[in-house]
C-alpha cells in the first residue's frame, strides 16, 4: 500500500466527492415515476413533477447520504478502538436501544413530534441515548474503559433488548406489530421529507463525525495496541471515550432516523480499507463517501421497488454489499498472496 | 411426604376431576334444550379464531354456540366476554382444548397447518376459511351455515350483502369513477392492493383504486407515486370504533404538503370506521354505504345532511 501523502489525500477524497455528486443527481432522476425534468425545474413549485423532484426525491437521497455516511464512518471507528474485525455501528447496543424506544413509543402510543422530528424518531433516539449511558456506565471502572468489557456488555445489551422487544411484539396487537417489524428493517420512505430536520441531522451527524476525524491519526497508534499507543503518546482512555461517545451518538442519530439499516456500517468500513489502505486520515472520510454513496444506491434501487411496491433498504445494502464484499476480499488475497 | 398424605393428595385430585367432569356435563347437558334434536345442535362448542369468524357467527344466531374466541375479537360485545384463545399466529392450543370444542374455525395464515394436526389428533375438527376477497366471504358464510345446519340463514346474508352491494353501485353508477387511495399505514405508507376484498369494495362504491394494479396484497408506496398518480379521494381507517377529530386533524395534516393531489386540494380526506371495512364480515353493509358516501357525497343527499 502506498505511502499517504496530501496530494494522494486529496485525489481520493475529491474524487470521491465529485462520485457522491454524480450519484445524487443520477438517482434523482430514477424513481418508481417518470419524472418530467423540464417542468420539474420550471419556477411553479406547486407543480407535481417539481413537488416529486424537491420536496420528495432530493431530501430523501440527502438523508440517504448522510445516514449511509454516519453509519459507514461509526463503523471504521468501532472497529478501530475495540481492534475487531465484525465491529459495526449496531454492536454496542445502540440500535437495540433505539428500536426498543420505538417498539415501547409505538405501544404506549406516543404521537408528539419535537422540533419537527416525529415521534418515533424522538423515542428511538431517547431509547439510544440511555443505553449508550447505560452501557458505559458498566463497562468503565475507575476512570478506564476496558474494551471487551464494552463489546460483551454490548451483546448482552443487544440479546436481552431483542427479547423485549419481541415481548411487544408478541402482545400488541397486529397493526403495532407491524409498525415494530417495519421499524426493525429500517426504511428511509417517509410521508413527509422537511428540511429542517435534515439539515439538523446534518449539523448533528457533520459535528460528530468532524470529532472523530480530528482523532484520526491517534486511531492509526491505537491499531498497534493500547499499550503501545500509549507509550507513543496517546492518552489512550481518553481517546476511547471521546471516540466511544461520539460514535455512539452519531450512530444514535442515525438510527433513530432510519431504524437499523445493516451491513452499511460493516462491509463499507472493510472495503475502503481493501480499497485504500488502512490509514485513518484518509479511511475515515473515504468510508463517510462511499457509505453515503452506497446508501443512495440502495435506497434508489429500494425507491424503485418490485411490482409496485417499495422494498426494505435492507434487503438491498445486503444483496448488493454483499457480493461487492466477497469480490474485493478475492481481490485482496489474490493481490496480496 | 408420608403415605397417608399422599393418598389424600391422590383422593383430593380425584375429586377435583370427578367435579371437573361432572361440571362439564352440566354445561353440556344445559346447551340443549330438552325438546330439541341432539344432532340438530351439533356442533354445540364453536371456537372462533378470527373476528370477522366470529362476527358470522353471532350474526347467524349461534352466539350461544361460541365457547371461544381469539384476542381481537370484540364484536358484538357479548363476544369481548368470552374466553380468549390467543391471536391467530400465536394460537393458545391449552386454552383451545380446555373449551372443549367440537369446530375450531380459522382463517389460513401461517400457523394453521400445525393447528389444524394437532387438533386433528385430538379429534377435534378445524375449518380454514379463507377471507381475501368478496367471494371468500360468500363462500366463508355458506361454509359456517353448512356446518352448523344454519344453511338458509347463511343464505339469506349472502343474499342481503349482495343486495346492498348492487343497491350502492346503482346509486353511485352515474357519477365518474374517482381515483382512490386506501391508506393502511404510514411511515411507510402501506396501501390496500390488487387482489384485496377492499380493492373490491372501492369498485363497488364508485372508485378506482390507484393500486389495483399491484403485485402485492398491500404494497408499499413511496410518497412521490401518490404525488403522479394523484387520488381525487383519500381514505383511512379509525384506531379503535369510532374516530376521533383528533385522528382527522392528524390525517388531514399528514397530507396537507402535498398541495397537488386533488383529495387534499377538495379537502375529499375521509375517515372510515376500521371494522366496518376492514373485517370481511356481515358489517360490510354499513361499510360499503359510508365508503360509497365519502367517495361520491352527491349520490347520497339525505345521508349527508343526515351527517350535518
Amino acid at each position: 500500500m502506498k505511502r499517504l501523502t496530501a496530494g494522494r489525500w486529496l485525489l481520493i477524497i475529491s474524487s470521491m466527492t465529485a462520485l457522491l455528486l454524480v450519484a445524487v443527481a443520477l438517482c434523482a432522476l430514477i424513481g418508481p415515476t417518470p419524472l418530467n425534468l423540464k417542468e420539474a425545474l420550471a419556477s411553479d413549485p406547486s407543480n407535481p413533477n417539481a413537488k416529486i423532484l424537491f420536496g420528495i426525491r432530493l431530501p430523501r437521497i440527502l438523508l440517504a447520504g448522510l445516514i449511509g455516511g454516519a453509519l459507514a464512518g461509526a463503523g471504521v471507528v468501532f472497529q478501530a478502538i475495540l481492534r475487531n474485525p465484525l465491529a459495526d455501528p449496531y454492536v454496542l447496543g445502540v440500535s437495540s436501544g433505539a428500536a426498543l424506544g420505538a417498539a415501547v413509543g409505538i405501544l404506549m402510543n406516543v404521537q408528539h413530534s419535537l422540533f419537527g422530528f416525529n415521534a418515533m424518531t424522538v423515542c428511538a433516539f431517547i431509547g439510544a441515548l440511555a443505553t449508550i449511558f447505560f452501557v458505559y456506565s458498566i463497562a468503565q471502572s475507575y476512570g478506564r474503559v476496558l474494551t471487551h468489557s464494552l463489546l460483551l456488555t454490548g451483546v448482552i445489551i443487544n440479546y436481552v433488548f431483542a427479547a423485549l422487544i419481541m415481548l411487544i411484539t408478541a402482545i400488541v396487537d397486529f397493526t403495532k406489530a407491524r409498525d415494530i417489524i417495519f421499524w426493525l428493517m429500517g426504511n428511509l420512505n417517509k410521508i413527509e421529507y422537511n428540511y429542517f430536520t435534515i439539515l439538523t441531522a446534518a449539523a448533528y451527524i457533520c459535528i460528530g463525525s468532524a470529532v472523530l476525524l480530528l482523532r484520526s491519526r491517534d486511531l492509526n497508534l491505537l491499531s498497534l495496541g493500547e499499550a503501545a499507543a500509549g507509550q507513543l503518546g496517546v492518552e489512550v482512555e481518553k481517546l476511547k471515550k471521546i471516540a466511544f461517545l461520539a460514535t455512539s451518538l452519531v450512530t444514535a442519530g442515525a438510527v433513530a432516523e432510519a431504524g437499523p439499516i445493516g451491513f452499511v456500517g460493516l462491509i463499507i468500513p472493510h472495503a475502503m480499507r481493501m480499497l485504500f489502505g488502512p490509514d485513518h486520515r484518509l479511511l475515515f472520510p473515504a468510508a463517510f463517501l462511499g457509505g453515503g454513496i452506497f446508501l443512495i444506491l440502495s435506497d434508489t434501487i429500494a425507491r424503485v421497488g418490485i411490482g409496485g411496491s417499495e422494498i426494505p433498504v435492507g434487503v438491498v445494502t445486503a444483496l448488493i454489499g454483499g457480493p461487492l464484499f466477497i469480490f474485493l476480499l478475492r481481490r485482496q488475497i489474490r493481490k496480496t498472496g | 411426604m408420608n403415605p397417608s398424605k399422599n393418598f389424600l393428595l391422590l383422593l383430593l385430585s380425584l375429586t377435583l376431576l370427578g367435579s371437573v367432569s361432572c361440571a362439564k356435563e352440566d354445561r353440556q347437558a344445559s346447551v340443549s334444550p330438552p325438546d330439541a334434536q341432539a344432532e340438530e345442535l351439533y356442533p354445540a362448542r364453536i371456537v372462533s379464531m378470527a373476528p370477522s369468524i366470529t362476527e358470522i357467527l353471532f350474526a347467524l344466531g349461534l352466539g350461544d354456540r361460541v365457547v371461544g374466541v381469539s384476542d381481537f375479537c370484540d364484536y358484538p360485545p357479548e363476544a369481548a366476554k368470552l374466553p380468549k384463545v390467543g391471536g391467530l399466529v400465536n394460537p393458545n392450543m391449552e386454552a383451545i382444548i380446555a373449551l372443549d370444542p367440537d369446530l375450531v374455525l380459522a382463517v389460513p395464515n401461517a400457523t394453521h397447518e400445525n393447528l389444524f394436526r394437532s387438533l386433528r389428533q385430538l379429534g377435534i375438527k378445524m375449518l380454514s376459511l379463507p377471507n381475501d376477497t368478496i367471494n371468500d366471504l360468500y363462500g366463508t358464510i355458506r361454509a359456517v351455515g353448512k356446518e352448523t345446519a344454519t344453511e338458509q340463514a347463511a343464505e339469506q346474508m349472502v343474499e342481503r350483502l349482495q343486495a346492498k352491494f348492487s343497491e350502492v353501485s346503482e346509486k353511485v353508477a352515474a357519477g365518474p369513477r374517482r381515483r382512490v387511495m386506501f391508506v393502511v399505514g404510514v411511515d411507510p405508507l402501506f396501501v390496500a392492493g390488487k387482489g384485496t376484498f377492499i380493492n373490491e369494495l372501492i369498485g363497488i362504491a364508485g372508485g378506482e383504486n390507484i393500486a389495483g394494479d399491484s403485485l402485492m396484497k398491500y404494497p408499499q408506496l413511496g410518497i412521490e407515486e401518490v404525488v403522479s398518480r394523484a387520488p381525487e379521494v383519500i381514505l383511512y381507517t379509525s384506531l379503535n370504533f369510532e374516530l376521533t377529530g383528533e385522528q382527522e386533524k392528524q390525517a388531514k395534516k399528514i397530507w396537507s404538503a402535498y398541495s397537488s393531489i386533488p383529495a387534499v386540494q377538495q379537502d375529499r380526506i375521509h375517515g372510515l370506521v376500521a371494522d366496518h371495512v376492514t373485517l370481511p364480515g356481515p358489517r360490510l353493509q354499513i361499510g360499503i354505504e359510508e365508503m360509497a358516501r365519502a367517495i361520491h357525497p352527491e349520490a347520497f343527499p339525505q345521508a349527508e345532511r343526515r351527517r350535518q
